[in-house]
């Protein structure tokens, strides 16, 4: 076994792609939820986190398809086209890495689903589109079960800090509204 | 996308430092998880035997039967083979 990288340049680009997919994902999913949340007020601010939420899913796309790609060339896992392409059919952890690769399809069809929301209709899109936290909760699952770096301290601290978080605005996103203040003098 | 790319190569650069350092998680792990050769247990036995001969003079080896000259009568006794005393055992310690 030798620990030269230019032995492992493929696996190492496809472990470095796959980082930042699940770091762009997150940021995404973060970001989303925290305009859905209404935080900020200010008039423009929505369209301006509109476009980065939008650029980070797009380049968390981009990053899934690299880290599929460049595990192709890998000659220690070899998974084949099959293997990257068809769920659950990749010799090493088919559970974890099928997840994945269901979270990547998922990815792909709700994230540029945003492009066909004037065909589909606004409000079926934004109803699909609420289910991106599956791709969140698929990319962290995938990355613990089948993540050669699940182990490592940093990466575990990254998900348990960017979970905490995601877990707390999509609670408070999923909460019922409170009810409105019951004018004085009324009877129930 | 250009910060994308540039998270890209940062991690790439670090994984392959790590990789280079030893320290990654499947290849350093599976060089640490060799198997270290077994250690193998000698046991030294140190068998002390000591043989205590009794003296040549004291103890017989073998008494010659004892037999008569005389012409074989009934009433001659029988041989009397003296068997000769048993050697005593050797004394034998054992330590390990």
């Amino acid at each position: 076994v030798t620990t030269h990288p230019a032995d492992y340049g493929w696996w190492l680009a496809s472990r470095a792609s796959g980082l930042v997919a699940l770091a762009l994902i997150t940021a995404s999913v973060l970001l989303g939820l925290l305009m859905a949340a209404r935080l900020w007020r200010r008039p423009g601010i929505n369209r301006t986190l509109g476009g980065l939420h939008e650029h980070l899913a797009l380049a968390g796309l981009i990053a899934i398809a690299v880290h599929g790609i460049t595990l192709l060339g890998d000659r220690w896992l070899h998974p084949g086209v099959s293997g990257v392409l068809i769920p659950f059919t990749m010799g090493y952890q088919p559970v974890f890495t099928g997840l994945g690769i269901v979270g990547g399809y998922l990815a792909a069809a709700l994230g540029l689903s945003f492009y066909l929301r004037r065909r589909i209709g606004a409000q079926l899109w934004r109803k699909a589109h609420r289910a991106t936290i599956a791709v969140y909760v698929l990319s962290v699952v995938h990355t613990v079960g089948a993540g050669t770096d699940a182990g490592s301290l940093w990466l575990r601290g990254f998900l348990v800090a960017t979970g905490a978080a995601v877990l707390f605005l999509f609670l408070a996103r999923t909460a019922p509204a409170p009810a409105p203040p019951q004018p004085k003098g009324a009877t129930p | 996308m250009a910060v994308a790319t540039a998270a890209f190569l940062l991690a790439l650069t670090l994984l392959a430092w790590q990789l280079r350092a030893g320290r990654d998680p499947a290849i350093g792990m599976a060089k640490a998880t060799t198997p270290a050769p077994q250690r193998v247990l000698v046991r030294r036995i140190h068998r002390k035997v000591i043989v205590v001969d009794p003296p040549a003079a004291t103890a017989p080896a073998t008494a010659a039967p004892a037999r008569t000259t005389s012409a074989p009568a009934r009433t001659a006794p029988a041989p009397v083979a003296v068997a000769a005393p048993a050697a005593p055992a050797p004394v034998v310690t054992r330590s390990s």
